[in-house]
């Protein structure tokens, strides 16, 4: 067994399948970084141009554009404020305010590293671990899923004292904005007024695009500034690259978030580095910082989102069942090239399975190769006269929102959310919470209504162990933030 | 000064956009893969009757289906065929939600040149003709070819106490039992609303979105069994075990396990097939053309290897065949669309 | 009237807002559709308690506009802002009859001239070459679809 181990990691190493795994990162970035496309995309593309390659070279170019596509989404969501993939979402938060206090460079650098990191233990999970954790992700059911959804809603209630109010009603908005579309469980449409466009519900990225994107592009145009409000960078690479080692605690932890929710079908990408972000925010004493340009946050996004992609795999190769929209893709392809999930691939066909896991080991180290000598490139876009740039942005936009289904009506949805949320945004709603709403809400539910279906009562929710311990753990993610640390010790000296 | 030369090429520049936006028709792609493993497959091109009329652009092929899920795997496997068929380029278009809804109602009001086609399952959508009131006829779609038969078996955890049919049908007299199906509406749903029906027992039908989820849902305890079409289970022996199949004779990938039939219980057993049709009013010549390329295509060595590897059931019915069980469906679903909530 | 404009800032402003889309859907849901009670069951808790955290923020926020004059600044720059909220919601709308790369030319043009920016000719000229060059590139190589434009077919067609 471990002599395949090590053919795999010589055969990765060879120089046509380097070169193909740096072409790929490259491709995949780009990808990623146009807003309305993703790794999805990019994946579904190959599929067609893979039909006359060999099956290592089939994948490890999937490898190259699913690593490089998921990073690539955090370059225009620091840029310029538009996530490029859902996945970057979160990095929104921290990584474009960065730019504009003219910090991108270090945001870009630190979300590189970050990504890096987070992908490559990933992929030793995926490489190392994968029989030890399909058994746990088999301990995962309905009722665990959606006490992982009220996790990180929960930290909805905690996300800014000052506006409480504020964010809870954000975060019950974006639930409500969720709801829109089909019940999962009795398929009914549901507040669409019979418009077909809505039967699936807003489309996420219609939303995020806009809630962001447009909203952020039309403050540039009234403030008629460009994005990092001056002429000049400051910070550099090198900074924001050591920055992201100082802060370890904040990459192992949003690294096993990211890891773990990957791993879990029906959860996947998505949700993952919100929730990262939200609990490296509520957890840090320097917690209302966040939002405002706070490094830990781009670290805490980028780390997770590419730490979901190698464990995304491990249901998808172990069961057959993909851990992301992108893995079933990714599922698709394996399938057309012969690949059968399940033991059996790796009896059949054991080196190229390894050359995978070990190309996509190297995907992540190429990445910050890749990235680098263009991070300078991409961070001047801040200091471009907006003029230039409004325009280009708004396109953009039209392109991620007509793109994705078609639809002109999309992009009119996402330049209402995007009125909306420049509005929102000048009323001090904290966007971060509308978000989760959004993109845990359809979670939430179809969970809840699937565990109550099937256990037709309430007990679900302390019986299972696994419940019980999330249960615990968002009731003291709930109460951290209101217990004065210093005033229990200074009572105890007391004593 | 420079300011005529300027002018010059604002307009020159204004010339050449103009003719840009003009020749802005979707070129056929370059095609993509000229490496396709492709052997001498007897009379392909040849045999087209009305020559180089029809296909002579990309044809879009649009599926219900996310990327990856059921119907969409399969098209994009025989893609390379009927590309090497027609001379065109193919593109596939993933159109998911509502249960294949959206994608169907948009083929249905495409223009019936044969340039946008659908790639559907039957019976799902029947079901969203029939039950949940689509824009679309389903019937009136033109029908061109169906591939495959694929029918369910019933799955349950390894470690089950169900063992065979009879051990379901008792246990849900005693205790309530819950069924995983692919979503509401889906054709699984429909086979499981059929089978309680008929066989007057009752249980829960739990959606998730998708056969392979539903499967995880049987995996991971959450439900007691799933009624699965047959060829998903295959990944996942050791952590799931099939108890029946509901087909009338005995499956040849599945040689141990008893029929329905052979346990002693009868009721309509559905089977899925994937097909492809055309928007209504498609002229019937290039029916024919199509029909025809999709019939070669399936007929490859190649694709039927695959086929073969991965354990699906080709039964190809073309035109007025297709539609005989198409029309049987409909009748099918008809009589049950009341119990369906 | 004018007395009322004393209670209103923008965050109650907002709160109504967010309060009047609930209503909305809440107005589609019970009244216009006839929905079980299930599939209302789950809505109904998140619109309620949108409801009252709606009405509690309202409430707060008059009561704050009435003790104190302080109001948080909306608008930096009106005009900037209606001209580009009309260019694009005009942009999205000649999407489709213009078809893609006539209607951001004509957004990018004039957003360009509207702006003032010195030497317009030479932006004016790289913009139409990005157009171009997004719109080859999205749609022969990505295979995403563009608005191609009603006039455009009517006239080549």
């Amino acid at each position: 067994m471990y002599g395949v181990i090590i053919e795999g990691l010589l055969e990765s190493l060879s120089i046509t399948n380097l070169i193909l795994i740096f072409l790929s990162t490259f491709i995949g970035v780009i990808i990623g970084a146009l807003p309305g496309l993703g790794p999805t995309i990019g994946i579904a593309l190959l599929i067609p141009i893979s039909y006359g390659m060999e099956t290592t070279t089939a994948l490890l170019l999937s490898a190259g554009i699913y690593v490089g596509a998921v990073y690539g989404g955090s370059i225009t969501a620091i840029v310029l404020g538009i996530p490029g993939t859902p996945t970057s979402t979160a990095t929104v938060l921290d990584g474009f305010p960065m730019s504009q206090q003219g910090r991108s460079l270090e945001a870009l650098a630190a979300s590189t590293v970050s990504s890096s990191f987070g992908g490559f233990v990933s992929a030793l999970f995926l490489m190392f671990f994968t029989p030890m954790l399909s058994r746990v992700v088999l301990k995962f059911g309905v009722a665990e899923q959606f006490m992982l959804a009220m996790f990180g809603l929960s930290v909805i209630a905690v996300s800014s004292r000052e506006s409480f109010f504020k964010g809870l009603l954000g975060g019950f908005f974006g639930l409500a904005i969720a709801t829109v579309g089909y019940d999962p469980i009795t398929g009914y449409n549901r507040f669409n007024f019979g418009v077909d466009y809505l039967a699936d519900g807003f489309p996420f990225m219609v939303v995020v695009i806009g809630l962001f994107g447009i909203s952020q592009t039309i403050s540039m145009a009234e403030k008629a500034q460009t994005i990092s409000g001056s002429t000049e960078l400051s910070g550099s690479i090198w900074t924001g690259t050591v920055k992201v080692f100082k802060n370890m605690r904040v990459l192992i932890q949003s690294t096993l978030i990211g890891s773990f929710m990957g791993g879990m079908p029906g959860v996947g990408g998505g949700p993952a580095n919100m929730i990262a972000y939200t609990t490296v925010a509520n957890s840090s004493k320097d917690r209302d910082s966040f939002g405002k340009g706070n490094i830990k946050g781009v670290i805490a996004a980028e780390a997770s989102n590419n730490a979901t992609v190698g464990t995304a795999l491990i249901p998808t190769l172990a069961f057959g069942i993909p851990g992301s929209t992108v893995a079933a893709v990714l599922l698709g392809l394996l399938m057309l090239h012969g690949v059968e999930p399940g033991p059996k691939m790796f009896i059949e066909m054991p080196l190229t399975i390894y050359t995978f896991f070990w190309g996509l080991l190297f995907t992540n180290l190429i990445l910050v190769l890749v990235c680098f000598p263009l991070l300078k490139y991409f961070a001047k876009i801040t200091i471009v006269p907006y003029q230039i740039l409004v325009p280009n942005i708004f396109m953009l936009c039209v392109l991620g929102t007509y793109g994705m289904r078609g639809y002109v009506f999309d992009v009119f949805v996402g330049i209402a959310f995007g009125v909306l949320g420049y509005f929102l945004k000048k009323a001090n709603y904290p966007m971060v919470c509308i978000v989760l709403g959004l993109v845990l809400g359809r979670l939430a539910e179809s969970n809840l209504s699937r565990s109550l279906m099937i256990h037709r009562n309430l007990d679900f929710l302390y019986k299972r162990p696994i419940t019980l311990t999330l249960l615990i753990l968002t009731a003291v993610i709930m109460i951290i933030p209101y217990i004065n640390i210093e005033k229990i010790k200074r009572r105890l000296r007391k004593n | 000064m420079k300011t005529n030369k300027k002018r010059f090429m604002l307009v020159a520049l204004l010339i050449c956009f103009i003719f840009v936006t003009a020749c802005a028709q979707p070129a056929p792609a370059p095609d993509p893969a000229p490496s396709e493993p492709q052997p001498e497959t007897p009379g392909n091109e040849t045999e087209q009757p009305s020559g180089p009329t029809f296909p002579t652009k990309p044809i879009r092929i649009i599926t219900h289906s996310e990327p990856g899920g059921g119907v969409d795997i399969f098209i994009r496997a025989l893609q390379p065929y009927i590309q090497f068929e027609l001379g065109q380029p193919i593109v596939i278009e993933n159109v998911p939600g509502a249960a294949g809804r959206i994608g169907t109602t948009q083929v249905w009001n495409s223009d019936p040149d044969g340039y946008t086609l659908l790639s559907h399952t039957l019976p799902l959508t029947t079901v969203g003709d029939i039950v949940y009131d689509a824009e679309y006829n389903i019937l009136e779609f033109e029908h061109l070819v169906a591939f495959d038969k694929t029918p369910y078996v019933i799955a349950v955890k390894i470690d089950s106490d169900i063992n065979t049919f009879e051990d379901l049908v008792n246990e849900s007299k005693e205790r309530t039992l819950t069924n995983a199906t692919s979503g509401v509406g889906g054709s699984m749903h429909l086979q499981s609303v059929v089978m309680k029906d008929a066989l007057g027992i009752d249980y829960a039908d739990i959606p998730f979105n998708g056969s392979a989820p539903a499967m995880m849902a049987v995996m991971t305890n959450d439900v007691d069994f799933a009624i699965l079409p047959f060829d998903i289970p295959l990944t996942n022996l050791d952590e799931v075990k099939v108890i029946v199949a509901m087909d009338t004779n005995r499956m040849p990938q599945y040689p141990d396990i008893p029929t329905v039939l052979e346990e002693g219980y009868e009721f309509e057993l559905i089977s899925i097939r994937r097909c492809i049709v055309a928007p209504k009013g498609t002229p019937q010549e290039i029916n024919e053309i199509l029909i025809n390329a999709f019939e070669k295509a399936a007929e490859n060595p190649d694709y039927l290897k695959w086929a073969e590897d991965r354990g699906v059931n080709l039964e190809i019915l073309t035109g007025d065949d297709y539609y005989r069980i198409a029309e049987e469906a409909y009748e099918m679903v008809d009589k049950f669309k009341d119990i369906f909530q | 009237m004018r007395a009322l404009k004393k209670y209103l800032s923008i965050d109650v402003i907002m709160a109504g807002v967010i309060l009047l889309i609930i209503g909305i859907m809440a107005f589609n849901g019970y009244v216009m559709s006839n929905l079980s009670a299930t599939s209302l069951r789950y809505p109904t808790f998140v619109f309620t308690v949108c409801l009252v955290i709606g009405t509690l923020e309202i409430v707060k926020g008059v009561r704050k506009n009435a003790r104190t004059e302080f109001k948080m600044p909306v608008f930096t720059n009106k005009r900037n802002f209606f001209f580009v909220c009309g260019a694009i919601i005009v942009y999205a709308s000649l999407l489709t009859i213009l078809g893609f790369i006539i209607a951001s030319s004509i957004f990018t043009i004039s957003y360009i001239l509207y702006t003032r920016y010195e030497k317009p000719v030479r932006i004016i000229v790289t913009s139409l070459v990005i157009v171009i060059v997004i719109y080859v590139v999205f749609t022969q190589f990505l295979h995403v679809n563009l608005p191609q434009g009603l006039i455009l077919r009517v006239i080549f067609n």
